[in-house]
This record gives structure tokens, sequence and C-alpha cells, in this order.
């Protein structure tokens, strides 16, 4: 190693050794709660859209109590719900079917839109994900069609362009000798991954 | 997975990410230059890791995660490059990163580095990598790997010779 090597080597390790640890926020995925979605700050957005979910349900349902009530207090009105002053008592008697039929587009969706893409994607991927990242359905279809295009290279079974299959590992750590094996894997990888790629370009980091 | 996972596992997995975790922090942070998009991406890349872990080998592991930092830190930077193709007039935000030491200006020249030769300065005078390992890194031949190198160093070299290193920071400027 020449000295200009020697002198890049040390910048290298000087600027990485900038990034201090104590500042960072890296956590555990094994340490994430079971059963819960792999990222805490979802739990937290889910809560959100509830919240507003229900925000805009009461919102949407308020005027139709109103109509309710005024059409209760006029001389000539037809059978309902007994009128009442107390708007909050009122709210409490409306028939409540009514309300949630009454909360447009609807809460589910609403729910779902607000509380963004993860929350989504984390229903696709499904609690048994438990220590995943999330992805977005495109992904997810990208990466179908990455194991399809393996399979037809002779890679058949679970397989992901970050982490190749057990037998290739096994090749490249030199435990079971299989030669070529790594390389054809790593070429019809490369080849397969460019829509998987693409996708995550597309999603991933646009969804942050 | 389906909470499955063997304590054990979880265990080696552990120990992988308390040993390993800041150290791909730092290898994104030299790809991409921004702690907190490094940090991220770190971050999705161990996720991914433990979702796989049965299929790993601890010794392997870092080497895995590795390829999987550098993919992904293409993704990143490809989306600056079109953020900055169409959003032209509006101002970029500043970069998130620490401090510039007294070396900062030779750090300035290794990022001003086509992408290409960057991962390669990087995977071979930061992780100490061999050419050939370097090569699985990047999914590219060992002759790639040796010219990206060579063209990195002497472009380094004639900005060191030069005595202000003025000339690829003017072309970095220029960019």
């Amino acid at each position: 190693m020449n000295d200009l090597e020697q002198h890049l080597s040390n910048v290298l390790a000087r600027v990485s050794e900038q990034v201090d640890p104590a500042i960072l926020r890296l956590r555990n995925p094994a340490q994430f709660p079971r059963q819960k979605h792999p990222r805490l700050g979802t739990a937290a957005a889910a809560a959100i859209g509830i919240a507003v979910a229900a925000a805009v349900a009461i919102a949407f349902a308020a005027p139709r109590l109103n109509e309710r009530q005024h059409a209760a207090s006029a001389p000539t009105s037809a059978p309902g719900p007994a009128p009442t002053a107390d708007p909050v008592s009122a709210f409490a008697s409306a028939n409540t079917s009514s309300l949630v039929a009454a909360a447009p587009p609807s809460s589910a969706s609403l729910s779902a839109s607000t509380t963004m893409s993860t929350s989504a994607s984390l229903s696709a991927a499904g609690p048994s994900s438990r220590g995943r990242a999330s992805a977005a359905p495109e992904v997810e279809a990208a990466l179908r069609t990455y194991v399809a295009c393996m399979r037809s290279h002779g890679f058949p079974g679970e397989t992901h362009p970050n982490y190749p299959p057990r037998a290739v590992m096994a090749a490249e750590d030199g435990s079971v000798p299989s030669p070529g094996l790594a390389d054809r894997w790593r070429s019809a990888s490369q080849t397969c991954a460019q829509p998987y790629w693409k996708a995550v370009d597309e999603n991933l980091y646009s969804s942050q | 997975l389906d909470g499955g996972i063997s304590e054990e596992a979880e265990v080696t997995y552990t120990r992988f990410f308390e040993k390993g975790g800041i150290h791909l922090v730092r290898l994104a942070y030299l790809l991409v230059g921004d702690v907190s998009d490094a940090e991220d991406l770190a971050q999705e890349v161990l996720e991914e890791l433990y979702g796989r872990w049965t299929d790993v080998r601890e010794e392997t592991a870092m080497a895995y995660a590795r390829t999987a930092v550098v993919n992904r830190s293409h993704s990143l930077l490809r989306r600056r490059a079109v953020a900055r193709r169409f959003a032209p007039r509006l101002a970029q935000p500043e970069q998130v990163g620490p401090a510039r030491s007294e070396d900062g200006w030779l750090w300035d020249l290794v990022e001003a580095l086509p992408r290409r030769q960057r991962e390669v300065v990087v995977l071979r005078y930061w992780c100490d990598l061999s050419e050939a390992d370097i090569a699985r890194v990047l999914a590219v031949s060992s002759g790639t790997v040796k010219s990206s190198a060579h063209r990195a160093l002497a472009q380094l070299a004639a900005a060191v010779a030069d005595e202000t290193g003025g000339i690829l920071r003017s072309q970095k400027d220029v960019q």
C-alpha cells in the first residue's frame, strides 16, 4: 500500500468514525414486540389513522344529527329519536349504523390512506412476517416476478436479490464445493433483479 | 418466519446486530454521504436480514448485509439524481452529516468520484476487501474492480499532487 492509499485508508476511517453510535437510533429487529408491526412508528401511525377516521365520522355525522334534532323539534315531526338539548347525549343516542354509513368515503379506507403506505404494506405482509421490512404491493409483485425468473434460470424456491439460496451460500463460502454455481446465480440474479430494483426505486423511497 | 425463529437464532442475530450494525451504518454513510439516509438504509437491511436469518450463516452474514447496503445505496443515489434532474430550481436539502475533519478535502474528492469508483475505494480502503470480494459485492468482474480502483487512485493522486486540490473541487462545484 503506497502513501496515498494509506492516507486514503486513514481518512476513510476517521470520516466513518464521525458517525457516532451514541446518536444512532438503530433498532434490533429481534427485539421488536411479537405480533406487532416491525417498526415501532407504525403503531403510532395506526393510532393516528383511527383517531382521524373517528373525527371524520363525527364531522360527517354532526349535520345529519342536527337535521334529526331539527326534525324532532318541529311541530309536525315524524317519529324518530327523542329530542334532546344536549348534543353529546344526542350523539350517543343516535342510530350508530346510520352514522357509520354516513361517514364517506369510509372510515376503513380513510384509515388506510391516513396511516400511509406502511400500514397497508404491513397488513399485506400479515402478522406472521415479524421482523421483515415492509414492502409495497408493487415491490412484492416484483419480487414474485424475480422468483419466477430465477426459477426459469434453474434456481427454484424462495430467493431474493440480496440473499442467495442456501446452496449458493454454501458454494460461496466453500462449505459445499459447487464450481460455477455462485457465478451462475449471480449472473441470473443480476438479470432477473432489474424489475425488482426498479420497483424498489419507485416505491420504497417514495413512501418515506 | 412466523415468529418461529429459535432463541438461539435470536441470540446469534443480536450478536451480529450489536457487532455489525454500526459497521453497516458507517459503510452506508461512506457510500451515500448522509447520516440519516445511511441509518435508514442500514435499518432496512438489518430488518430484511433478520427475516432471512435462518437461511444465513453467521460467518457470511456481513458479506450479504454489505452487498445489500451497496445495492440499496444505488437506489437512493438514483433517486437523488432524479430529484436533482427534475427539481433543479428547488434548494437541495443540506446534507446532514458529521462535521468535516482536517482531511475533509480528500473526503470531498472521494465523494466527487463516480459511484462505482467511490464504492471500490470504500470497499477496498475502508472495508479492506480483496478485489475478488469487491467484485462479488458489486457483481462485476475483478477486471472492472481493478480498472475502477486504478482510475480512482489516479484521479485522487492528481488532486493530491495539486497542492490546493482545486481542480477536482471546481469540477464538483460545476456538477
